[in-house]
């Protein structure tokens, strides 16, 4: 996974990403935070136009901020 | 000393129909057939099967890497329960009771989920399953204080018996960690999902995934996935292989019953592409298709 480029999104900011870009396989597989006002989505090589001027993460970096309870909730509700 | 010669299913079937096969003849069965590499001997209308003692294994090349944040394998809705489940998994991190929970198994629509750490309803559990009912969280399985799992290659099967160690003296789900029977830690009652779980709303290997979002993703390798309808805990030795790793789950001498689903996590699809091919019974119906960019790795379990 040394290979993945992660960036988080604003949940509005959805509708402009190119699943053709990102490994993601559409809207609907999106993992959300807690709040559900942001996403994620990654990618490997080039930056995806859709996601200039936002910050990348690597994968432990990812992992570090997913490890967070405003992104992992004690129990979570169906 | 005689030749054996070597036939496929077809060629098998081919001797009884044409009157070609003679009592006493032994033939070995190709690659690829079914119970490839055993000796079969025709005998007044039967045939005679003698398990392939040389190499109970099987080729595998790949695995399925997931990478902990929002991977998955989804499977279709299907017309099965989960009798038993079955798999290897690599956690990339080392497992304890206090470990935030990741889901190796989840059927959609049922509360259901196999999950190694922590979740809810349980105290210290390392590997449980989880499941809601009259709108409580329960789980049932392996816990106790100070339990850990090493990062590595570990096999886990869950399978619903008749008389099981979870729900005594009646039928309900027991925990097999690396072989060995393990678990028998219930929440408060009922200590048993309220039907034997189902995978006819779909279901998801590496994460729970419903209600708009993924949660508890798995960080790790899954291979050789399995799910019997029946109890196939019978065959667990075999299924185990002691930690050698993949064997033919669709060969008689290595289970009682095939399995209705086995992923073979890319050994079947040239690890390459986004559908797990269905080595089970229920064939194509049950192909898993990878979702969020999990890849293939060929770290197997061996």
């Amino acid at each position: 996974m040394s290979d993945r480029q992660y960036v988080i999104i604003n949940a509005a900011d959805v509708s402009s990403v190119n699943f053709d870009d990102v490994l993601e396989t559409s809207a609907d597989t999106l993992r959300y935070n807690v709040a559900g006002d942001e996403t994620f989505v990654k990618y490997e090589g080039p930056k995806p136009r859709c996601l200039y001027g936002k910050d990348t993460l690597s994968h432990s970096a990812m992992l570090t901020v997913l490890a967070d309870e405003s992104w992992t909730e004690t129990i979570e509700e169906e | 000393m005689s030749d054996i010669t070597l036939i496929d299913d077809s060629e098998q079937s081919s001797l009884v129909t044409n009157g070609l096969a003679k009592n006493g003849e032994m033939y070995l069965k190709k690659a690829g057939s079914t119970d490839a590499g055993s000796i079969v001997v025709y005998d007044s209308g039967v045939w005679k099967g003698f398990a392939n003692e040389y190499d109970a294994g099987l080729s595998n090349t790949y695995s399925v890497d997931f990478d902990g944040t929002n991977d998955i394998v989804s499977g279709p809705a299907v017309g099965t329960t989960v009798g038993t489940c079955s798999m290897w998994f690599y956690n990339d991190d080392v497992i304890t009771t206090t470990s935030t929970g990741q889901v190796l198994l989840n059927t959609a629509g049922y509360h259901f989920g196999i999950v190694l750490g922590s979740q809810t309803g349980l105290t210290n559990e390392l590997i449980s399953m989880q499941y809601k009912q009259s709108g409580v969280w329960r789980a049932i399985g392996y816990a106790g204080s100070g339990l850990s799992l090493a990062s590595g290659w570990h096999h886990v099967m869950v399978a619903w018996v008749s008389n099981s160690s979870t729900n005594p003296g009646n039928a309900g789900y027991d925990f097999w960690l690396d072989g060995v029977k393990v678990g028998n830690s219930v929440s408060t009652a009922p200590t048993v999902p309220d039907s034997l779980a189902s995978a006819g709303n779909g279901f998801h290997i590496g994460a729970r995934f419903g209600s708009g979002s993924v949660y508890r993703p798995f960080d790790g390798r899954i291979d050789e996935f399995a799910v019997w309808s029946g109890d196939a805990s019978g065959d667990i030795a075999n299924i185990y292989n002691s930690g050698a790793g993949a064997v033919d789950l669709n060969s008689s001498g290595v289970v009682g019953t095939a399995p209705e689903i086995w992923w073979r996590m890319g050994d079947n699809d040239g690890g390459a592409g986004t559908t797990i091919t269905n080595q089970g019974s229920l064939g194509s119906s049950a192909d898993g298709t990878l979702v969020n960019g999990p890849t293939f790795s060929t770290d197997v379990p061996s």
